[in-house]
């Protein structure tokens, strides 16, 4: 028969057998980075919006309450998405002519809404309720990161379902005190007493929190 | 087992017994053999060393069968902890499945691994593919294989156990 | 003396009556046919599977009473014949059965094959099919880890495990075959694609031995492992709390019902491959007659596990359960049953005649008879309990649609589409291994 292979075949089917178990392994590992990487989960990403809406400008430097715009977040499951009135009560009188708000006047004008572009968009089988967040001492920033710095609004977790329970499971590091929630910037550096006796304030009962009914109904 | 080796051909198992058997007490070491299936008889014959894939496959198998056991311990009692039905965190009974279909295909692949690796397989290209002779190895050829070197000289071979032809592999 | 499973014959013809059907085949216009049959089949089961990922499970007669049906039988089923090709190269290699040797080659591979297709069942069964990797323990982005206590997560690691060792040992035991196909082959092309799959086997005293060494742990190994795989299915069920469910007998009970039904396969794959490859002379009728032995033995375990069951119902005074034999006997199911019992228990016991354990025919509509009653014993486990569980208002028969029959077809022709072109790849016994019993028997 003779030789049937070259010498090299020796290295090359060898390196064949490693890669057998290589690259299965390797492609889950990837696969495991790139579920987590901001393509898939969208952080990071700015949505285009039918108005150039700075939540900079409106919060941080002419300090707007969160809760003027999106009136809804203390009581219901969602915060809110304002009605062109609402932009209107300032926008009847300030930049009347200006190029960016065409677009509320002409919704104004028209009464057809404005069509503003979803930029946290939760999965439709978890449950998530503003409300009870707020209740509980979750401030806006902890989720939405420093709004007051961002011209255009963008998602800054990853929204996951892992980073959901990161919270859930060790929320006291997460609250703040109640005059700080509607601040357009996060408190920064919370120690563990002080997370303790947070939770203690809101009177959170930890035992339920990762509980599937927590968030699945 | 490097080297040049010298293949002497038999008809049959017998005399390739009877051979190895013959240059064993001639004090001839290193031998192997060529056979179409295993003979056991060679293993004491040419004193084979006992190769160590099984304490490989027993080490594998436990660890695999505890690493399993603790990532269920760890993922029911610490990692996610659920209530079901008041059935205790650590249900070890349950455990035990995934511990020992772990365990034995831990055991099977890692035993897999040190059979080629103690055998330095795959190797396509080998000076014993040469001779076109030798593919008869796994047909109904029997070789018996001693280091070109120790060999006694090929006329004193032929006296001693009358090989049908006698095949020299290059190192 | 040489033995009756193996008549003496010289090393050199059983090389060519086992290589040449692959290197030089010659079956012409019969192959094809059963080619295109298994693949028209294949086909049927592929546009089944893609009608369920399109609609959902609800193609299927399964409802939130028979939640189970043909998917779960067929996975029994499957996963039982899958079960017998390990046990037989592995328990009888280990008591040192010689009539193993001519058998075991395609007996692992059916094992392979009906794992293979046995594993898709309950996947396809899942209802979101697509997310079946969830089963697996990985990091994922849900910070979740599969419940463990899950009989589903046990299946999942049963099959994974089974099919992989089955998989390495087919391969470890067929590698030496490879070598011969390698030195017999004429072409370039067949000798590079064998002597890969070969890597070199150099037939070595010092390889035989470490090759020994891996072999017979694989085998150690594998009688519990097909003992646990099974017995993880029979806790399926019997972990559930329905009544005809819920028994201690169950693992012990579905592991000798797969090796029965296992060992009914194997039979009938027998009897074609000797009549495929004219091998009857490494195939032989005392093959048939001690298959046929084990197939009455088992049948008999299997009536003595029935009548287990009807004597638990009877002295437990347990009302559901003994509503539920009851159900078995006189229910809308029991010509269903009656059937059964007649394929498992009674028709096997024709085997106590030596005459018919030799006839071919007789052995061959026996074996066949035994795989149709083991399916109904599945499907009737199943749906007999479903259909009649604990709440009366739930009561609903469990009625298969085009679609269950589509995929049970499907899946038969996808077993024999493999062994098609199993038979014309790879040596369909084991070369070395019969040259070695041959000449063991001979003095």
């Amino acid at each position: 028969m003779a030789q049937i292979f070259h010498a090299r075949a020796n290295t090359i089917i060898r390196i064949c057998l490693a890669l057998l178990l290589i690259v299965p392994a390797g492609t889950v590992a990837a696969w495991m980075v790139v579920m987590r990487s901001d393509y898939v989960t969208g952080r990071n990403e700015t949505v285009t919006q039918p108005v150039m809406f700075s939540h900079r400008h409106h919060t941080a430097e002419i300090g707007i309450d969160c809760r003027y715009c999106h009136s809804s977040v203390e009581d219901s499951a969602f915060a809110g998405i304002p009605p062109t009135e609402t932009c209107m009560t300032c926008h009847s009188q300030l930049f009347t002519e200006a190029d960016m708000l065409a677009p509320v006047r002409q919704s104004w004008v028209s009464g057809t809404r404005l069509n503003w572009n979803r930029v946290h968009d939760l999965p439709d089988y978890v449950y998530f309720n503003h409300s009870v967040h707020l209740a509980g001492g979750v401030a806006c920033t902890t989720c939405h990161g420093a709004v007051g710095e961002m011209r255009l609004t963008r998602q800054v977790a990853p929204l996951t379902m892992e980073w959901c329970l990161s919270c859930h499971r060790a929320p006291g590091k997460n609250l703040s005190p109640r005059a700080t929630l509607y601040d357009p910037f996060p408190t920064e550096g919370k120690s563990a007493e002080e997370g303790h006796a947070l939770l203690a304030e809101y009177g959170i009962d930890t035992s339920g929190l990762t509980d599937c009914s927590a968030c699945h109904r | 087992m490097s080297g040049t080796r010298l293949l002497l051909a038999f008809d049959g198992p017998d005399a390739l017994l009877a051979a190895a058997r013959a240059l064993r007490a001639e004090g001839v070491t290193d031998m192997d053999a060529h056979t179409p299936w295993h003979m056991e008889e060679l293993d004491d014959l040419l004193a084979l060393p006992r190769s160590n894939v099984r304490p490989v496959m027993l080490v594998a198998g436990l660890a695999a069968g505890l690493g399993i056991y603790l990532l269920q311990w760890w993922t029911s009692t610490q990692g996610y902890p659920i209530n079901s039905g008041g059935r205790p965190l650590n249900s070890w009974p349950a455990f035990m499945f995934a511990v020992f279909e772990t365990g034995v295909l831990a055991a099977a692949f890692a035993g897999l691994v040190a059979f080629l690796v103690t055998c330095r397989l795959p190797t396509l290209n080998h000076p014993f593919f040469v001779p076109a002779a030798t593919e008869a190895a796994s047909d109904h050829g029997f070789f018996l294989s001693l280091p070109a070197q120790d060999a006694p000289d090929r006329l004193t071979l032929e006296r001693m156990v009358a090989p049908v032809r006698m095949i020299e592999v290059g190192p | 003396m040489s033995s009756p499973y193996l008549p003496d014959t010289p090393p050199a013809a059983i090389t060519a009556a086992i290589a040449d059907p692959v290197l030089h085949p010659d079956w012409g216009w019969r192959w094809w046919l059963g080619l295109g049959v298994s693949g028209a089949l294949t086909l049927l089961m592929l546009v089944s599977i893609w009608w369920l990922f399109r609609m959902g499970v609800g193609v299927w007669g399964v409802d939130s009473s028979n939640i189970w049906g043909f998917a779960l039988a067929n996975y029994v089923w499957w996963i039982g014949i899958g079960n017998a090709g390990t046990l037989i190269s592995a328990l009888l290699l280990l008591t040192r059965q010689r009539w193993r040797a001519s058998i075991s080659r395609f007996a692992e591979a059916m094992t392979l094959f009906a794992a293979a297709i046995a594993g898709l069942m309950p996947i396809l069964h899942l209802g979101r099919p697509w997310l079946f990797y969830w089963l697996a323990p990985y990091p994922d982005t849900m910070g979740l880890m599969p419940q463990w206590r899950s009989p589903l997560i046990w299946d999942f690691f049963a099959i994974a495990s089974y099919l992989l060792f089955s998989l390495m040992f087919w391969y470890t035991g067929a590698l030496p075959d490879f070598a011969s196909l390698r030195d017999r082959a004429a072409t370039k092309g067949k000798q590079m694609v064998y002597g890969t799959l070969a890597m070199g086997w150099r037939n070595s005293a010092r390889h035989w031995r470490v090759w020994q060494d891996y072999y017979g742990a694989m085998a150690a190994l594998g009688v519990p492992l097909v003992v646990s795989v099974h017995s993880v299915v029979g806790m399926d069920f019997a972990a559930g709390l329905m009544p005809g469910w819920a028994e201690t007998i169950f693992p012990p009970y579905f592991v000798v019902g797969a090796m029965y039904s296992g060992f009914a396969m194997v039979v009938v794959l027998a009897a074609a491959f000797r009549r495929a490859l004219r091998i009857p002379h490494l195939i032989t009728d005392a093959h048939f007659d001690v298959m046929a032995r084990v197939l009455l033995f088992c049948a008999l375990v299997m009536t003595l596990s029935y009548a287990t069951e009807w004597f638990y119902a009877w002295y437990s005074q347990e009302p559901v359960e003994r509503f539920l034999t009851h159900t078995q006997f006189f229910g809308p199911y029991a010509p269903f049953y009656w059937t059964m019992l007649a394929c498992n228990c009674l028709i096997p016991q024709l085997f106590w005649l030596r005459a018919l354990r030799r006839s071919l025919p007789a052995v061959l509509v026996i074996a066949v008879l035994i795989n149709v009653g083991m399916w109904l014993e599945r499907i009737l486990i199943i749906s007999q309990t479903l259909s009649r569980g604990h709440l009366p208002s739930q009561w609903a028969l469990f009625v298969p649609t085009f679609w269950d029959w589509a995929l049970l077809a499907g899946s038969l022709g996808f077993f024999s589409l493999l062994f098609f072109l199993f038979i014309r790849w790879v040596p369909a016994a084991s070369i070395h291994e019969v040259k070695e019993r041959i000449h063991e028997a001979t003095p």
